[in-house]
């Protein structure tokens, strides 16, 4: 039962990913079978108002999916960003868990006087991945103030070290970051680590924050540069 | 006045009353302090604004029984100092409404000259002020700058009537013409002398002595905010003269100044960019025009004229997403023929002939009401799009944006009912607004007549010019079907997945930050001209 019910765990958070993944192609697909821009069409086209070069960042996270242990976390992030589509995020991610008591053991021991085995507890976690940010946009608070975001997917490897031992992970993740300045921002993240440990296939679900600074910013601010269109040629009319 | 009338009667009927009501005023007869009687609200629902605030009426015949009942008001409107300190007390307790009840009390119960009427003066304004009704309060501040029966409280008078002309549509006619330009104040502090000499000499230029003008500006600090503006005025002279470099020069300096207000650098920028536009150096007034930050709602004219830059510079994409910004329910009132016509230029210069002809019957189609009430000589201020446009007018404009602050403020008096409807201070207040308005309406109305005419002529240039270029576009269509190659092997620009720039399908939400930034694509169908060269 609780492995079926870990094994729903693994595939929920990873069918999420693919149908926003595969919701989010066919209007892509359609610029790329030739949806052009020169049919009577209007854009806005701006330049980036933020973007990320090398990150530096801290975070807290929640597990909260172990029934009798609610583990918290303190994160450090390293993440390169090559491009604006792609970054990786050498996860550095240094996690030493503090373990919550949910009680649960104890009510067991009171009402049925079972005493569960003990449960295994991570420690720490590091990882590597790679970012796609396929999702830019603006958001408008409450009427006033335009609000910049991106949305990211993590995949990635690394090790996860439960009680006394290291166990390899794969793990995706999806997140959204909310721009605070051109060097401060804020991530929301959901990560999911599958690891492989004595007992079978486990994992865990993690929910962060995550305060970044972006650091070397002013290298990646973008110049605007004259427009020359394709229509400024001397048209005699 | 009839007070003065009552006071009079009262004086023959009753001498013991007479004391009694000097002693209201905080002295007796042997000059011992007199008894404070307590106050009582006045009986009527609307005592007449007593000699004071707002001048006297007319004395007219009075009935017996309206001598009595004066007689009888002024027995027991019993206001004595104790009021104004009552209502000083309120104000500084911040209760707006009561302190102006109070004060109003104290006013409507005692002559000009009583000792605290000045102050009962500057405070009911600032109550007014407090409370948001700023025509009501510049009045009070009228008098009390005016009148300087207390001149200590000129400067904050003088101060306070600065504050709410930078901030809010005002009364020119009393403030500026009446009060400003009418009235040698004597010393004043620095900031206050730069408001007076500045609008002295602003009026100065507008009646032609611009040597006296010269005078008061130079008299202005010239890093300073009045200084800037003066400086504006006296490049807006050379403008008028044709003396651009001068002109240019002068919005320069201002340009290079470090002043934050942005009405005056935003002005200098429109103005040199359109210097620029007319030397011909669209690339310059482009860039010019991109610098200016003024509301967004503000900026109608801006984008027109950045449209014409970038339509000149052959940027027929941007051009067109200008004029796309313009369809912005922000700029619905704007009058804006002129955008028709670039509209039909910029397609017919990208040889799109039947969406140029489209926007001849576009602009015929919006403008068909008007341009048939001008044909047929009908009441042209009875038409809606030639009224809004009139009212676009730079003469009408102020006038309507303060008979709009009048009407909101008209509106803001009943929530005031419970507090002032007793004493009559409601009352006088919409009378107050109430005629103003009435002679703000009589002044637009005496100048929508030349503006209504105005709009009506370019209207008429316009309808001239569409009728012109449908004509030039039909000639082009001729050319056109006599070209031989149907397809362009042109350059196909597509969205990149991922770009320094971002691009957002404009979905028909207009996003205020996206306004400068939209562009129009659309292909340029004029491959086969150069046969026709």
């Amino acid at each position: 039962m609780r492995r079926s019910r870990r094994r729903l765990m693994l595939i929920v958070p990873i069918l999420c990913g693919c149908l926003w993944a595969v919701g989010s192609l066919p209007a892509r697909a359609a610029e790329a079978e030739g949806e052009v821009m020169d049919y009577g069409k209007v854009y806005a086209i701006q330049y980036r108002a933020y973007r990320m070069n090398h990150e530096f960042s801290v975070g807290m996270t929640f597990l909260p999916m172990d029934a009798f242990y609610k583990f918290f976390a303190g994160t450090f992030h390293y993440v390169l960003h090559f491009d604006d589509l792609w970054a990786w995020e050498n996860h550095f991610s240094f996690a030493k868990y503090l373990d919550v008591d949910t009680g649960l053991t104890k009510e067991l021991n009171n009402r049925w006087h079972v005493s569960p085995t003990d449960t295994p507890k991570i420690d720490y976690v590091l990882d590597t991945n790679l970012m796609l940010k396929p999702l830019y946009g603006k958001m408008v608070l409450f009427d006033r103030w335009v609000i910049y975001s991106e949305s990211y997917f993590l995949l990635g490897l690394g090790a996860i070290h439960v009680t006394s031992a290291f166990f390899p992970t794969v793990d995706v993740g999806a997140g959204i970051r909310v721009f605070l300045s051109d060097t401060l921002s804020l991530r929301f993240e959901v990560r999911d680590y599958v690891y492989l440990e004595e007992k079978g296939v486990e994992n865990a679900l993690s929910l962060g924050v995550v305060f970044c600074y972006n650091g070397f910013a002013e290298d990646r601010k973008v110049v605007p540069e004259e427009e020359v269109e394709s229509t400024a040629r001397e048209v005699k009319p | 006045m009839r007070a003065l009338i009552a006071i009079l009667i009262l004086g023959l009927l009753a001498p013991a009353a007479f004391r009694g009501a000097r002693a209201q005023e905080g002295t007796t007869e042997g000059g011992t302090p007199a008894p404070a009687p307590a106050p009582e609200p006045a009986p009527e629902p609307a005592p007449a604004p007593a000699p004071g605030p707002e001048g006297g009426e007319k004395p007219g015949e009075l009935t017996d029984e309206e001598k009595k009942q004066l007689a009888g008001a002024i027995e027991e409107v019993k206001v004595g100092p104790e009021v104004f300190d009552d209502g000083v007390r309120l104000y500084y307790a911040k209760d707006y409404a009561g302190a102006a009840a109070r004060l109003w009390q104290f006013m409507a119960g005692n002559q000009p000259g009583v000792g605290n009427y000045g102050y009962a003066e500057y405070f009911l304004g600032a109550a007014l002020d407090k409370l948001g009704l700023t025509h009501a309060a510049m009045e009070y501040y009228f008098n009390v700058a005016k009148n300087r029966t207390k001149p200590e409280l000129l400067p904050d008078a003088l101060s306070a009537i600065e504050r709410i002309s930078r901030e809010n549509p005002f009364d020119w006619d009393l403030i500026v013409k009446d009060l400003i330009y009418d009235t040698s104040f004597g010393y004043l502090r620095e900031d206050l002398r730069q408001f007076v000499e500045y609008y002295q000499g602003l009026m100065d230029y507008r009646n032609g002595f611009i040597a006296w003008g010269q005078k008061h500006f130079a008299r202005l600090r010239p890093d300073t905010y009045y200084g800037y503006k003066a400086r504006y005025v006296q490049a807006v002279y050379e403008l008028v003269k044709y003396n651009l470099d001068e002109a240019l020069k002068i919005f320069n300096d201002i340009l290079a100044s470090d002043i934050r207000q942005a009405d005056v650098i935003n002005n200098a920028r429109q103005s040199v960019a359109r210097i620029l536009f007319e030397q011909k150096k669209f690339k310059d007034a482009y860039q010019m025009y991109e610098k200016i930050d003024a509301p967004i709602e503000k900026q109608a004219g801006v984008f027109l004229e950045e449209a014409w830059t970038q339509y000149y510079l052959r940027n027929y994409r941007r051009a067109m997403g200008l004029l796309y910004a313009l369809e912005a329910p922000a700029f619905f009132r704007f009058f804006n023929p002129e955008k028709f016509v670039l509209k039909a230029l910029i397609y017919k210069n990208l040889c799109h002939y039947n969406v140029a002809k489209d926007a001849v019957t576009e602009f015929r189609e919006h403008y068909r009401d008007a341009i048939t009430a001008i044909y047929d000589r009908v009441d042209l201020d009875k038409n809606d799009i030639i009224l809004d446009a009139a009212l676009q007018d730079p003469a009408l404009k102020d006038l309507s944006a303060f008979q709009r602050l009048l009407d909101t403020e008209l509106g803001q008096l009943s929530n005031f009912e419970v507090a002032w409807g007793e004493v009559g201070l409601a009352a006088h207040l919409a009378k107050v607004y109430d005629l103003k308005i009435k002679e703000v309406n009589r002044s637009l109305r005496e100048k929508l007549d030349a503006a209504v005419r105005t709009v009506s002529e370019r209207l008429l240039e316009y309808e001239e010019q569409m009728n012109l270029l449908e004509y030039e576009i039909g000639l082009s269509v001729y050319k056109r079907i006599k070209g031989t190659p149907s397809q362009k092997a042109g350059q196909v620009q597509k969205v990149p997945y991922s770009d320094v720039k971002v691009y957002y399908g404009f979905d028909g939400e207009f996003w205020n930050d996206e306004m400068h930034d939209y562009r129009f694509f659309i292909e340029d169908r004029c491959f086969s001209e150069e046969r026709w060269e």
